[in-house]
């Protein structure tokens, strides 16, 4: 799977990158003197290295924990994320990462005890009042598992710190580690979803609907806490009958009181992540179709927009309460 | 698919292989072609090397064309006539270090790649010796995305078999043993490179519809864009054709083509 791996000088005797080396020991090892050598120059195509990406090993000497824009959230009021690993395993044509980053290789921070030590004190701030971690922004949070070992690292970590509220966002099957060990209450794992009929279009790579709404409920009968996640909603022919038997094969599947959360979001990206994208992949219909320019994103226009979310919204509130649905919006317009 | 190489006897195989025709038409560098391939002789050393990539670059349509050095090499470890794909390049202690994607999938050696001033008969380390990829990765990755240049040597010397005199009937002969190997990559990187090149009957759309009416800069633009994508959202080329005959100048082209692409464009 992985066939070259670049690591820092630095990192090179980690025991995680001593455990990578072992693990994959047919692959080239390159090393390099900082990861941004490999990772950040301009010029190099995500769209080709996607077909065969590399892993970087890494460490990360910045801040490593980031306060979450206001309007995200899933009901607390102190969000954070924090990027183990940038980039992921699945090609989802709609996803921000590839308008972000240069490169399509996974970069991987071995350093995860510098990570606990940030989030441990972001979550000491305020000992009574519960903080958010969430780890699936530059990756997916399970679907390398078995190459990072970072879940079941952090649940070892959030197991010892109740306050600490930790989400795993997954599209994957890997759920393992998850299997294993007995249910966190601070601990949800999020589950994205788009239509199938969306999903074989526009997430390569991705375990069907079903596969993973079968994933779920065997978290769920194991006692873990669930979220799904609607982010992006896409826009497509048929959009109400397809989201409506989505949510319903869902919460068909779901026994309700398993889902701490269910998030919604409009698709919408940077302008300058779009316009990246729409040159790697000119004729991809999802950005050919009908967005504009709203502020410094593009986005649906906002009638369709409303209108998409709403109907979603209507859709999972015959299914859930209210105060277990949240709606992500866009920061800027 | 272009290739650059140092010396004539590294081109010889490579000229037999895909029959290359040297090209009259120039008179700085020795460049050979077909219909598909292209082939510069640049002369030893960095300079020459820069020079010859700066040149080749001219000449190329578009960034996503693929760029192979080929090329002889000493190394600290690989046995004489291994083949080697470069996957660090180096120039004395300087920090401008290339990394060529690894993008290719064969089951070939990697090593790193030490650019030198002059021949290096020690081999102090583990690593291969040349006298030109760094200055022709440099030079072309300011144009070419970085995924379609790459570096492959051929082990002339190493410490059990020191170069002591340049042979150039022993560099036919190695480099002729991978020519198979040259091929294959070659292979490879077209096809990459053809993921990523402008689709050319879409281009001969554009330039007919821009060739009807006057377009201003930000129009020529936007025209451009719109028929791709009215075009990978389904519309016809015929039918983007007579959307723009029945317009009556650039402005309404790019009116009633986004008036077509909002009717089609919704994700099936």
């Amino acid at each position: 799977m992985i066939s070259t791996i670049y690591f820092e000088e630095q990192v090179a005797d980690h025991p995680r990158t001593l455990h990578l080396f072992e693990k994959f020991s047919l692959a080239d090892r390159i090393p390099c003197t900082h990861y941004k050598e490999v990772f950040n120059p301009s010029g190099q195509n995500f769209r080709i290295q996607k077909k065969k990406p590399a892993l970087i090993l890494a460490g990360n000497s910045g801040k490593k924990v980031h306060p979450v824009p206001a309007t995200y959230g899933i009901g607390g009021r102190r969000n954070f994320y924090f990027s183990h690993m940038l980039n992921c395993l699945y090609d989802c044509r709609y996803c921000f990462l590839q308008g972000m980053y240069p490169s399509a290789h996974y970069l991987l921070f071995v350093n995860y005890e510098d990570f606990y030590e940030e989030i441990e004190k972001v979550a000491m701030q305020t000992p009574t009042e519960p903080s958010w971690f969430f780890s699936g922004y530059d990756c997916d949070s399970l679907a390398l598992e078995s190459l990072s070992g970072f879940a079941v690292s952090a649940l070892s970590i959030f197991q010892d710190h109740p306050t600490a509220q930790l989400e795993l966002r997954t599209k994957s099957l890997n759920t393992q580690v998850l299997e294993k060990h007995p249910p966190l209450s601070n601990v949800v794992t999020a589950f994205s979803f788009t239509p199938q009929e969306i999903s074989v279009q526009l997430e390569q790579n991705v375990p069907s609907v079903s596969s993973r709404i079968k994933a779920m409920r065997s978290l769920a009968e194991k006692g873990w806490k669930l979220g799904i996640r609607l982010d992006p909603v896409i826009d497509c022919h048929q959009f109400t009958e397809r989201y409506a038997s989505l949510i319903s094969q869902i919460f068909g599947e779901i026994p309700g009181d398993a889902v701490h959360s269910v998030s919604l979001g409009p698709f919408r990206l940077p302008h300058p992540f779009f316009k990246r994208m729409e040159k790697l992949y000119p004729s991809e219909p999802l950005f050919a179709g009908n967005l504009e320019k709203r502020g410094r994103s593009v986005s649906y226009e906002p009638e369709i927009e409303n209108q998409r979310i709403e109907t979603c919204r209507k859709l999972l509130l015959k299914e859930i309460p209210s105060e277990k649905l949240f709606l992500c919006q866009p920061l800027e317009d | 698919m272009n290739f650059i190489v140092a010396l004539q006897a590294e081109a010889r195989p490579l000229i037999d292989k895909f029959k290359l025709q040297k090209s009259t038409d120039f008179k700085t560098f020795r460049i050979f072609h077909n219909t598909k391939h292209r082939l510069i002789v640049s002369g030893i050393g960095q300079i020459q090397a820069a020079a010859a990539t700066g040149f080749l670059l001219g000449l190329l349509k578009d960034k996503t064309e693929a760029l192979l050095n080929v090329g002889l090499a000493g190394h600290g470890k690989l046995a004489m006539g291994t083949p080697f794909l470069a996957n660090r390049l180096e120039y004395k202690d300087e920090d401008s270090v290339y990394f060529p994607p690894p993008v290719l999938k064969l089951a070939t050696d990697y090593s790193l790649l030490q650019t030198l001033d002059s021949p290096e008969y020690e081999y102090p380390k583990p690593v291969g010796y040349d006298m030109e990829a760094h200055a022709i990765y440099s030079v072309a990755s300011k144009s070419i995305t970085r995924e379609m240049i790459q570096v492959l040597k051929i082990v002339s010397d190493n410490p059990s078999h020191p170069l002591d005199q340049f042979d150039a009937e022993r560099a036919v002969e190695l480099i002729s043993a991978q020519t198979p190997l040259i091929e294959k990559i070659s292979e490879q990187m077209e096809s990459l490179s053809n993921e990523i090149i402008n689709d050319q009957d879409l281009q001969a759309l554009v330039e007919e519809i821009q060739s009807m009416h006057r377009f201003t800069q930000t129009e020529t633009h936007q025209i451009e864009r719109d028929i791709q994508r009215a075009a990978c959202l389904g519309l016809e080329a015929n039918d983007i054709l007579s959307l723009a005959r029945s317009s009556a100048n650039g402005k309404s082209t790019i009116s009633s083509l986004r008036r077509e692409i909002k009717k089609i464009g919704i994700l099936a």
